[in-house]
């Protein structure tokens, strides 16, 4: 009765009704796993006016927050409370003063580094938190650079062994691989351009255009990732714009191959939900360090929430602008321990989001599940249904756990309402293989009987006819 | 031999079987409406409740009508549209004989439909194989059936009767390519008139 009260009283803060998608891929409702707790706004934190801040890195190691106030030229450093402990206002570089120009990305190492990508000077600063830059990158001297292509960083992250990896405006070779000393080591992940339909009619009529017409065509070149973040174990994450790429969110190891995953249908699936066309632009993308991803869309500023699987885990925010929890110009994602911070670049405000009670129980009851840990996770998974029965991914859970300690009846019902047919058929053998075990003295004394009464029968009737 | 266990017979004995059909008239028009209507429910039971593991449908999409319009509808347009252009091309068929005939050829498969629906939840993946040999094996017999029987009915030969098939699938595409024309013709003309009946409420 308490659980059900809080929950009706925390629903209607929420300025957005939860939803999730089905296995069938449906839209249906949910309860909110996260709500908007608290903004920060310039005034919160006690400084002038943030004019389109469009990145901000949180260093769960430092507990900091540092945000790139792109439109003043500074970077502003919280602490973990959220309150102010520096400004960045004067960058020097061996003595002589320098500014940012209308940077568009930050990035802080464990080590207290900060990099930051200065887009309109084209190059990447690297300076301590004292404003006094150790290292100006600029575009990298190498005949692999296209010599047409601007050097226009746009987003920047730096690996363990300070490999800096940067999102370049207009490269389509892919992310760009810098050495620690700003020398060139190669080209990472490209999207590469599928052959949707459109792509194919398109090198159809262009078999057909004289030369004139087929310069006006655009050129199906890959698209650009619109964001990246990094792992504890190195693995790289990619969002892009584009939905027809279908790389969405993509997942890359070390030399740049894309890791193979169960699913691959990301952000709004339906074209049409709330009668409205959805098309889901991902902006930004934050691994955590216990491996969930959140994804950040630019078009219906709502953060969508997957597990370490990419199972959709929930979908929360809201475009607008005007209540706390939705957004006119989400710019960035990022957590905070278990919350997820998103940075407006128009609305120059942080939102907090936190986990419901619903949202909680579903961190963890995952977080047990994928390490393995099937059969605790049974508990909070069953809290989880009652809570919620859309929650498709709780009965997959509670099937795993029950296959596990061989309910394979059980299981297999459970594995239904997940519509996880794999599982199903998997539970389905053992269960089979059982039932075939334990009828079968049933069965062979069955056969055995109607044999002996065949044969007797007929004895009884050669007999008779012998006689007769 | 009894009428209703007719069909079965057929199953086993095509060439004699629907000799006797057409010449000593052994078939029923009511045992044919039988068979239509097994086959329908039976694409229904199949959408429903073929082997969990193995059925890409959702029940939730199950749409009644459209499993109607592909059983019923394509069956009545089928034996139509078989008996015109048959009577047309000198078959000697009348269109109970088409109808029923028809109808009888289907049995393997709606049989078969409905055994491996419900053998379907009982196996285990490596034997799905065989079910899905199993229903191949009752479409393939049902359109054996079917060619005997137009061969029977119209006294053809075989090269007539695969003409007369093109012929009865080319028009069955056109009635169904009519109706999908009338039908939105039919719908702007419906629009026009309501948005000019709207329209003369709001002057009035």
């Amino acid at each position: 009765m308490m659980t059900a009260l809080n929950l009706q009283s925390a629903y209607a803060f929420a300025p957005y009704n939860g939803y999730t998608y089905d296995p069938n891929q449906k839209s249906v409702p949910s309860l909110n796993g996260y709500e908007p707790t608290r903004l920060i706004m310039s005034h919160d934190i006690g400084v002038s006016d943030m004019k389109s801040p469009k990145d901000f890195f949180v260093s769960e190691s430092l507990g900091r927050i540092y945000i790139l106030d792109s439109g003043n030229g500074r970077v502003i450093i919280l602490n973990a409370q959220y309150a102010l402990e520096k400004t960045i206002t004067r960058f020097t570089y061996q003595a002589k003063e320098t500014a940012l120009n209308n940077p568009s990305s930050i990035f802080v190492t464990d080590a207290g580094e900060i990099y930051v990508a200065d887009t309109a000077n084209n190059r990447v600063l690297k300076m301590d938190d004292s404003g006094r830059i150790e290292k100006i990158i600029v575009k990298p001297q190498t005949d692999m650079y296209p010599a047409n292509v601007a050097f226009e960083p746009l987003k920047i992250l730096v690996d363990k062994s300070d490999n800096i990896y940067i999102l370049i405006k207009g490269l389509y070779q892919g992310t760009l691989v810098l050495t620690g000393s700003g020398e060139f080591s190669r080209f990472y992940a490209s999207a590469k351009v599928i052959p949707t339909i459109e792509v194919l009619n398109g090198m159809f009529w262009r078999l057909f255009m004289t030369k004139e017409q087929k310069e006006a065509q655009p050129d199906y070149v890959p698209t650009e990732f619109s964001g990246f973040d990094i792992d504890n174990e190195g693995f790289i994450y990619t969002v892009t714009q584009d939905k027809t790429t279908q790389m969405t969110l993509k997942k890359f190891n070390a030399l740049g191959k894309s890791i193979a995953m169960n699913n691959d249908a990301f952000g709004d699936l339906e074209s049409q939900y709330d009668r409205e066309n959805i098309v889901t632009q991902f902006i930004d993308v934050n691994v955590e360090e216990n491996f969930f991803v959140d994804t950040l869309d630019l078009t219906r500023g709502r953060v969508f929430r997957y597990d370490q699987d990419f199972n959709l885990l929930f979908i929360f925010g809201g475009p607008g602008g005007t209540q706390l929890g939705t957004f006119k110009t989400p710019a960035a994602v990022d957590n905070l321990g278990e919350d997820i911070l998103v940075l407006d670049s128009d609305l120059a405000s942080i939102t907090v989001f936190s986990p419901t009670e619903f949202g909680r129980k579903v961190n963890t009851a995952i977080s047990l599940y994928n390490s393995g840990d099937y059969l605790d996770a049974i508990e909070p998974w069953e809290e989880i249904v009652r809570l919620n029965e859309n929650y498709s991914l709780a009965y997959k859970g509670i099937g795993d756990g029950l296959f596990m300690t061989g309910r394979y009846k059980e299981a297999m019902d459970n594995y239904r309402l997940a519509n996880d047919k794999e599982s199903y058929l998997r539970a389905f053998r053992e269960y089979r293989n059982i039932v075939v075990r334990q009828s079968f003295p049933v069965i062979f004394a069955a056969v055995l009987l109607i044999l002996l009464f065949v044969t007797v029968g007929r004895m009884l009737l050669k007999v008779r006819g012998r006689k007769r | 031999m009894k009428k209703a266990l007719y069909p079965l017979y057929l199953l086993i004995h095509p060439i004699d079987g629907y000799e006797e059909l057409k010449y000593k008239k052994r078939f029923s028009v009511s045992i044919s409406f039988v068979i239509i209507l097994l086959f329908f429910f039976g694409e229904v039971f199949r959408f429903q409740y073929y082997g969990f593991g193995y059925n890409p449908n959702d029940p939730k999409d199950l749409n009644i009508l459209f499993i109607l319009a592909r059983t019923v509808l394509l069956f009545i347009l089928w034996s139509l549209s078989n008996w015109l252009f048959c009577s047309l091309t000198e078959g000697k068929g009348f269109f109970r004989e088409v109808w029923a005939a028809s109808a009888y050829a289907l049995t393997p498969y709606v049989l078969i439909t409905y055994a491996v629906t419900i053998v379907s939840n009982v196996v285990v993946l490596e034997e799905i194989a065989f079910i899905n040999y199993l229903s191949f094996i009752g479409m393939f017999w049902s359109v054996v059936l079917m060619l005997v029987a137009m061969k029977t009915i119209h006294e053809y030969s075989l090269s007539k009767v695969i003409f007369t098939l093109i012929l009865t699938l080319a028009g069955i595409a056109v009635v169904l390519f009519l109706i999908a024309l009338s039908l939105t013709v039919y719908q702007q003309v419906f629009d026009i008139f309501r948005t000019m009946v709207n329209e003369i409420l709001y002057r009035l």
